[in-house]
């Protein structure tokens, strides 16, 4: 080999094809080293979306399984007591329970019309009356939507592991995006709907409340009329409408608490009242809202099927906060996700305002009770 | 006037067939007006609540319990409230996926 090649050197005659090898040579390597570093680019790229994709599915199954965790809280209405109870799995609370809802499930036709609820608490000789609640299958409907697209965002989870492709990645990629708004808004449904309840159940114990209050200073009125010039007690009991009512029991120490009683009573009413008018049109409008977000998806398929659809993103209109007019279009639906999002939102805040003016009302009922009660309360 | 065999019998199941006629219409008039009314088992509470138990009033005890869950489901309706506010915040926690 090495005398081959000293010949060659020797001979001048060959420089120039050796030259010409070499350029060759070159050449040839350039793209191959070009090739060869987008590979890698590709690779860590690909490694890189993977990550990122990962992180932000397992991101959301844990957030929507622990809201569908929160919802398993119920409020049920206790029989022996007419007092409305916080269920759940680990407190269940004993005795004859029954779920607070109403028995009208909604159509989930938003062209036909839903059943509606109550307007507000009406203030009669009894006290107030009137149920507020959520239609008992709204919850479950809910909840059945966030779980199909938990099983979606599962389903993509293991996509992910296996695909090997950028341009697969990619389009994995893009559904992943362009689905958030959808996810969140879905779990805000939930959410919402779990927020009513509660408030459902915090009304009825208002309710539930102001008329046994309202019970007891009738009586206090009645034994106060048994009193003797002088006196702060009534001996024995006495009946009224039927009930005998142990005066011993009421702070007859003044003549004025019938008079204050009543006057709290009388505003304590109207706040509740209004509470109630409050919660009820956030129940209307949560089961507009369901009917409409029923509607809307059902356009798309089913929640859980997301991820297999590869043009989400362009049905969306690119997907994220930007796409919701190519949804509605593609739909014909009136229910975009931003205009159902915003109806949520206002939501809330109705229900901050009757959440704030509960604890107000919780205090004059408590205020009310050890002002009628002899020895107060207790609380 | 002599009665034949078969007009007394006749004369006597129309007298039975009356009678039972009668009883079964005593039967339905006393089931219409003093029959008991059947409770539907429904899941909504009924729409007057009573002052309080059993109709009688509320003593004490009763009113606290009730007063004690107010307090309860206003607490729970606050964290419930709060939950729904951290999810419409979520979009600040979001990792997109760069393409």
């Amino acid at each position: 080999m090495l005398k081959f090649i000293n010949v060659l050197a020797r001979s001048k005659s060959l420089i120039l094809p050796l030259v010409l090898m070499f350029s060759m040579v070159l050449v040839a390597y350039s793209p191959m080293a070009a090739y060869t570093s987008a590979q890698t680019a590709n690779s860590n790229k690909l490694k890189e979306m993977k990550e990122q994709a990962t992180q932000e599915l397992e991101r959301r199954i844990d957030g929507y399984k622990k809201t569908l965790k929160s919802m398993e809280t119920d409020v049920k209405i206790s029989k022996e007591t007419s007092s409305a109870k916080i269920t759940s799995d680990k407190g269940e609370v004993s005795g004859t329970l029954t779920r607070l809802c109403a028995n009208d499930e909604p159509s989930g036709d938003s062209s036909s019309p839903s059943p509606t609820p109550e307007a507000s608490f009406k203030l009669g000789k009894e006290g107030l009356a009137g149920t507020i609640a959520l239609p008992c299958t709204l919850k479950e409907k809910t909840k059945e939507f966030l779980q199909k697209v938990i099983e979606g965002l599962t389903g993509m989870v293991e996509k992910v592991k296996n695909t090997n492709s950028l341009t697969e990645m990619t389009a994995l990629g893009q559904n992943i995006n362009a689905q958030f708004d959808l996810n969140k808004l879905t779990e805000i449904q939930a959410l919402v709907t779990q927020s009513i309840e509660t408030m459902t159940g915090v009304l009825e114990n208002m309710k539930s409340s102001y008329n046994k209050l309202k019970g007891q200073v009738a009586a206090l009125k009645e034994c106060m009329k048994g009193l003797k010039s002088g006196e702060t007690e009534v001996t024995g009991n006495i009946t009224l409408d039927g009930a005998e009512v142990n005066c011993g029991e009421f702070d007859l120490s003044s003549s004025d608490i019938a008079e204050k009683a009543q006057s709290q009573l009388s505003s304590l009413s109207t706040v509740i009242t209004t509470i109630s008018s409050v919660v009820s049109s956030s129940v209307s409008l949560m089961m507009s809202l369901v009917s409409s977000f029923t509607g809307m998806v059902g356009g798309l398929g089913s929640l859980g099927s997301l991820g297999n659809l590869g043009n989400l993103g362009s049905m969306l209109g690119g997907g994220g906060s930007g796409g919701m007019g190519g949804l509605s279009s593609l739909l014909g639906s009136t229910g975009s996700i931003s205009g159902i999002m915003s109806s949520f939102t206002a939501i809330t805040s109705q229900l901050d305002i009757a959440n704030f003016m509960s604890g107000n009302v919780s205090g004059g009922l408590s205020s009310l009770g050890n002002l009628v009660n002899l020895g107060g309360l207790g609380l | 006037m002599e009665q034949t065999p078969t007009s007394s019998r006749r004369m006597l199941v129309i007298g039975i067939v009356a009678v039972v006629a009668l009883i079964a219409v005593i039967a339905i008039v006393a089931v219409l007006l003093f029959g008991t009314t059947t409770q539907q088992e429904t899941t909504t509470p009924p729409t007057s609540a009573a002052a309080g138990t059993s109709g009688s009033i509320a003593t004490k005890e009763e009113v606290k319990e009730n007063l004690s869950d107010l307090d309860i489901t206003i607490k729970q309706a606050a964290k419930d409230q709060a939950a729904v506010k951290a999810a419409q915040k979520d979009g600040d926690n979001q990792i997109k996926v760069e393409l």
